[in-house]
């Protein structure tokens, strides 16, 4: 690509000497640089006019296990202002793995940093805060490095159980005291893991004034499952099912996701048929999510009728989810090189009868909702934040858009078929909760205009390719057939096999970018799968957002970030 | 590109003194709506046919389509025998390895069976991998679902607990996966 | 050597070599079936055709020697048409048989079709019928219609076991591979026609629809039924051994092995096996933790010792035993100033190939060690006499292999006027009953150290099975016990016992066990 040539070479010219090599694999631009230069390079990156990348996605390591040096830093930048990406690789030994914490540019490295030190035991120099952020302080060893055994079993930490359990006073790391207003010691305030409004389970430690929040920490990592250690010990194929945990209210848009980055891998397109499915399943998708975001803030803020009202919407948009592949929530429905199945017969008479009856029932909740003198006093200028913080904190998705960033991958990067439909991307002008809630809102009913124009628009064809490599042969040909039997047997035993390389492919999921980093070794497993969720990178900020404020206001702010604990935790 | 950027509409505040004049109205709204359900819901229900979204369960149950991919089943033949032949490709394709199968030779014309063809229903997540690397068309997805247990042990399904006819198979799930496993390449 | 070019890449090879072999040694994969690296040339499956630039016609890379200057294309578009109109004849009669066939996933049909076939079919016709699940033998099953007629099993009955039990009858399109009717496939090499067999026409009965091979885990080792110390692969799966294979080392066994040795490891993986140490009370033998049984092991040894003496003490150990561990026995001898020591050997039949009459896969090792004096069997009786007689007050036996040596009534005598027996073996039989401690012993397969065959070659055997959990290997009981009866710190870790017995013994001096490889190195003469 000569975007990429472009802006290569540009790096080249500002940072040439901390540069290893560039290259562009799949039109990824790739830059290697040496370790200790790490800082000064992702200075350049942020401030130079011409690149400005102020978006850190990721950052994640590989375990090049028996090479040296071992760990690879991968970094993934994206500029909201020239709509570039940018891949930045640093090796660090296994002696000594230290990296420079690029916290100091982008307040959104904390987790991402912590997490990288959680799963591969990279120390990040310079961090303020390096801490273990899914597994407890006394799990023993790193697991996502390629010498931990994923079958090793650790004790589960708990009273009564024979691991190392120390009760650990809830420290709020670097708490600034401050004198309380009522001159009064701060209180302790534990809200969750298992409180009615912390839905996907998790923590967050105060600190009250009063009602005044002063200090709050998130901890995360209660729907820690290894996601990645289970996606690198199976084949291709068999992470598909893994990715419907991840965000489990849109699942169909996981899978696309996921696929499309394997199908970049490979180099290949799916029919323009498969890619409306694609898009057809992956909106029903964003709309169930969108409900339910809608109706569990109605319900945390006392507003039970509105709840019930979105929950039989999204009731009705999982209908046409199961409709479509056969469950309402584990999806499992797209494939490598194709989808599972082609739309059903009648799917958009369907279609067209449940999207009628969920307008209704929005328009119902809404019209209990917005003029609602509570709902609006709880949600109308609560937790503001402004566009650049978000980005800092490496935001994306409906929360960003609700401040007013014009940033809708399928729009920015039109993937699929979507530079051939017709919507609209809602903005927000304030950046307050009620924009977010209006976003959201708007984003459904753009997403069922989408599904009626893609089920208007839908080519007749194939769904999938049609290439024992990467799909299964049909079940015809494989009963009669000698080669396709072969083929059969030879892709569920081996998996597909891509050539060896590395790709990252993002997707404008329901909560912002969800990005897949894949590394293959040309085997049909995947050396390292790596999913970039945008529900972690959206509730980093959650404890910036409602300090000062009341503890209230910390239930509308947690559900209009719509943390999903499956994709957050992973 | 025929998508634009929108910026949504917020409601104007809610300044008082025409704030409270206008939240009097939506309070009277909301319970407009509301009731509104409440007499089509009753009406519904007077007239016999229910628009509420609850189902009794488990007196009442949905419709599933065809797609519906419940437990796993072991398609069985006219003679009785089970269709599979221990090939091992759904135990090896499936992500959670809920599958045990041991193979076993017969003097059948088919000469191997499986002895020994287990689902850990606690493990299985009901993924349809199993279904879809068969080559025989033996293990198929059904729209069966109530699959508790008093126990760990109960959980694990043997060959005789998980063979399904495969007259009921053809009228139901036979179907739909030899359309959608056909149809998914034609050109 | 010659140079030649192959897809654009210059290439040395010996000059005297077919063009195949010398592709294959410089890594360049050609698909090939009937070709065997030790069997004769026979040139007819046509898969491994390859473009000379020079020839008019794609030639067959196993029957083109090689000549300066040649200038071979593997990938242009000829050979690979060449190649998919191979497959596609050898797949339209093929049964789709994979679900049933044993060789799935290990099938060259299955990884050719994939990787250089056309993957899709252009015939609905019916498929050719033949015999299948044909009785050929004790060990061997074939089934014709899969058999694509490369002939490697037929050179391999003609060529190295010189039986010529198999043979491919009729012509053209109705040829058929089969025995003569009285003539069973029952040479005593059979199964290897199985492992060189491209496809699933000759299977073994005793793998037969036991297992997929994907889901096998392979570890090398090497063969302990004789001394010739065959390279093997354990190919096990859910801590059992699914079958053993023989591992291609030009050295010792080229890439065969014998029937008897592949077919005797179910007793690896036996749930019979001793599992738990015991101790005898009164009449029965109990159950006792390790620490107890080697602490009475020890205190009965030191105080036979102490009060008899030296002389009133013998050791057994058995010649399956490792080297490492044979030297740890080799230190308990130097420190009890043992003076009866034997490693009996058993002896049987053996062929002019690759079976041996000495029954045990380290009995050359026992003997640089220095733990056989002479002839192995005369000090076993030798000993036994003694015992018989009186003139022992404990017995030390490591495996009970050596009774076969003699009659029964001659050891079980023997054993009964021994005041303190200890008994290291697999099995509580036949030695468990005459035990005062019996303590569990384990197999080849759930070990590592080395062998040393006939040949003086040592070669690595690594652990496929694991032992439950805390049960020690021989080598771990044999430290405990010298941690008990000497000074000094003693572990066993087979790397470095190895590099300790380098240091010891001349003929080992200078190897280490990475040295070794897989394919092991002689001793020094």
């Amino acid at each position: 690509m000569s975007n990429n040539d472009h802006l290569l070479s540009l790096i080249r010219s500002r940072c040439g000497e901390s540069i290893i090599s560039t290259h562009s694999y799949r039109g990824d631009a790739t830059v290697v640089i040496r370790p200790e230069r790490l800082l000064a390079t992702a200075r350049v990156l942020r401030e130079e006019p011409g690149l400005s990348f102020d978006l850190l996605l990721d950052v994640t390591c590989v375990d090049y296990l028996g090479q040296q040096p071992r760990f690879e830093l991968v970094y993934h930048f994206y500029s909201t202002r020239h709509r570039h990406r940018l891949r930045l690789k640093a090796r660090v030994d296994e002696r000594d793995p230290t990296i420079d914490s690029l916290v100091p540019l982008w307040v959104g490295a904390n987790w991402l940093e912590r997490e990288t030190f959680d799963m591969y035991g990279v120390r990040f120099r310079g961090h303020p805060d390096l801490r273990r952020i899914y597994l407890y302080e006394e799990f023993e060893g790193h697991p996502l490095r390629k010498d931990y055994p994923k079958e090793k079993r650790q004790p589960l930490i708990g009273p009564g159980s024979k691991g190392t359990y120390r009760p650990r006073p809830p420290e709020i790391p670097h708490a600034s005291r401050v004198e309380g207003m009522l001159g009064a010691e701060l209180m302790r305030v534990q809200l969750g893991p298992s409180h009615p409004a912390t839905h996907g389970t998790v923590r967050i430690v105060l600190d009250l004034d009063g009602e005044t929040i002063v200090n709050a920490d998130v901890e995360i990592g209660y729907l820690h499952r290894g996601f990645e250690k289970e996606c690198e010990s199976g084949f291709y194929y068999q992470a598909i099912p893994y990715t419907d945990r991840l965000n489990y209210s849109s699942a169909i848009l996981c899978n696309v996701g996921y696929c499309l980055a394997v199908e970049k891998l490979f180099g290949v397109e799916v029919p323009l048929r498969g890619q409306f499915v694609r898009v057809i399943g992956g909106e029903i998708s964003r709309i169930a999510d969108h409900l339910l975001c809608i109706g569990a803030t109605a319900l945390e803020l006392n507003a039970f009728t509105p709840f019930l009202y979105a929950i039989e919407a999204r009731e009705l948009a999982w209908d046409l989810v199961n409709a479509l592949c056969g469950a309402r929530v584990t999806s499992n429905f797209v494939r490598i090189g194709g989808v599972s199945a082609d739309l059903p017969e009648g799917f958009a008479e369907l279609c067209q009868h449940n999207f009628k009856r969920i307008l209704e029932l929005v328009g119902d909740a809404e019209g209990m909702l917005l003029e609602n003198p509570i709902f609006r006093a709880r949600m109308e200028g609560v937790s503001t934040m402004s566009a650049d913080r978000l980005i800092a904190y490496g935001v994306t998705g409906p929360l960003l858009r609700a401040a007013g960033v014009d940033l809708d991958l399928r729009r920015a990067e039109p993937y699929l078929i979507y530079d051939q439909l017709d919507f609209d991307i809602p903005l927000g002008s304030r950046g307050d909760n009620l924009d977010r809630f209006l976003v959201r809102l708007t984003e459904l009913r753009q997403s069922i205009r989408i599904v009626e124009q893609c089920l208007r628009l839908i080519p007749p064809g194939p769904v999938d390719i049609d290439d024992p490599a990467l799909r299964f042969p049909p079940k015809g040909r494989v009963f009669t057939q000698m080669e396709d039997m072969i083929n059969q047997f030879k892709l569920v035993t081996e998996g597909p096999k891509p050539p060896p390389g590395e790709v990252y492919f993002a997707i404008e999921s329901a909560n912002g970018e969800l990005g897949y980093y894949l590394v293959s070794d040309g085997t049909g497993k995947p050396y390292k799968c790596r999913a970039r969720t945008p529900s972690f990178s959206n509730t980093q900020p959650l404890a910036e957002m409602v300090r000062g404020r009341l503890l209230a206001d910390i239930v509308p702010t947690f559900d209009m970030i719509n943390m999903i604990g499956g994709e957050c935790d992973r | 590109m025929a998508t634009r950027t929108v910026t949504v509409q917020r409601p104007a505040a809610m300044d008082a003194p025409r704030g409270v004049v206008r939240s009097g109205v939506a309070v009277l709204k909301g319970m407009w709506i509301a009731s509104r359900h409440f007499w089509r819901n009753l009406w519904g229900f007077m007239r016999g046919k229910p628009t509420v979204f609850t189902v009794q369960y488990p007196e009442e149950r949905l419709p599933q389509p065809p797609a519906f991919r419940g437990m796993p089943v072991l398609v069985q033949m006219d003679n009785g025998k089970e269709r599979c032949v221990a090939c091992g490709l759904c135990e090896w394709a499936c992500p959670t390895d809920c599958i045990t199968i041991y193979p076993a030779e017969t003097a059948d014309e088919i000469e191997r069976f499986p002895q020994v063809f287990d689902i850990d229903m606690s493990r299985c997540m009901f993924c349809g991998l199993c279904e879809e690397a068969c080559p025989e068309e033996a293990i198929v997805m059904s729209h069966n679902v109530e699959i508790a247990a008093f126990s760990r042990r109960g959980t694990v399904w043997h060959k005789e607990d998980l063979l399904v006819p495969v007259r009921e198979l053809e009228r139901t799930r036979f179907r739909h996966i030899r359309k959608t496993y056909e149809r998914s390449t034609e050109p | 050597m010659v140079k030649i070019t192959v897809d654009g890449r210059e290439i040395e090879v010996a000059n005297d070599t077919m063009l195949l072999p010398a592709l294959i040694e410089a890594g360049i994969h050609v698909p090939h079936y009937c070709w065997h690296p030790k069997l004769s040339i026979d040139g007819s499956c046509r898969m491994c055709q390859v473009e000379v630039e020079g020839s008019p016609k794609l030639v067959i890379a196993c029957n083109t020697p090689v000549r300066e200057g040649m200038v071979v294309r593997t990938d242009s578009p000829r050979v690979i048409n060449a190649r998919r109109g191979v497959m596609e004849l050898l797949l339209v009669n093929h049964p789709i048989d994979c679900p049933i066939c044993d060789k799935a996933g290990e099938c060259l049909l299955q990884d050719y079709s994939y990787n250089f076939g056309t993957r899709k079919s252009r015939t609905d016709e019916p498929r050719r019928k033949l015999e299948k699940r044909k009785d050929i033998g004790p060990r061997m099953i074939l089934d014709q219609e899969r058999c694509i007629l490369c002939r490697r099993c037929v050179r391999f009955c003609r060529e190295i076991t010189k039986t010529n039990e198999l043979a491919v009858f009729n012509m053209g399109d109705r040829s058929v591979l089969d025995v003569l009717p009285d003539a069973p496939l029952a040479n005593d090499y059979s199964m290897n026609t199985a492992d060189i067999c491209p496809v699933g026409a000759l299977e073994t009965k005793d793998f037969h629809h036991k297992l997929r091979v994907w889901f096998l885990k392979k570890t090398p080792s090497v063969c302990p039924s004789c001394s010739n110390g065959c390279n093997i692969t354990i190919q096990h799966y859910r801590n059992q051994i699914w079958r053993l294979m023989p591992r291609r080392n030009d050295a010792v066994n080229d890439t065969w092995m014998c029937d008897q040795g592949r077919l005797q490891y179910a007793f690896a993986h036996d749930a019979n096996r001793l599992r738990l140490p015991m101790v005898r009370r009164g009449n029965t033998l109990e159950p006792c933790g390790w620490d107890a049984a080697v602490k009475h092991v020890s205190d009965a040894l030191r105080a036979t010792a102490k009060k008899g003496g030296a002389e009133r003490i013998a050791l057994l150990a058995s010649a399956h035993f490792t080297n490492e561990e044979l030297y740890l026995l080799t230190q308990l001898v130097k420190v009890l100033g043992l003076r009866h020591v034997a490693v009996p050997l058993v002896t049987g039949s053996g062929d002019a190939f690759l079976i041996q009459p000495e029954k045990a896969a380290n009995f050359t090792g026992a003997r640089e060690l220095g733990l056989v004096a002479h002839d192995g069997g005369r000090d076993f009786t030798a000993i036994l006499e003694l015992a018989r007689s009186g003139q022992l007050d404990a017995l030390y036996v490591c495996g009970s292999d050596m009774t076969k040596l003699v009659e029964p009534t001659l050891w079980q005598a023997a054993l009964r006027a021994v005041p303190t027996v200890i008994v290291q073996d697999l099995f509580a039989e036949p030695l468990g009953q005459f035990a005062h401690v019996l303590l569990p012993s384990l197999s080849w397969a759930e070990k590592s150290g080395t062998f040393t065959n006939r040949k003086r070659r040592v070669q690595q055997i690594q652990r496929a099975l694991e032992p439950p959990q805390g049960q020690p290997s021989d080598g771990e009981i044999f430290a405990e016990i010298l941690g008990q009866l000497a000074e000094g710190h003693w572990t066993f870790h087979p790397a470095e016992i190895f590099e300790q017995i380098g240091k010891e013994f001349p003929a080992f001096a200078g190897l280490s066990l990475a040295s070794l490889g897989l394919l092991g190195a002689e001793l020094a003469p």
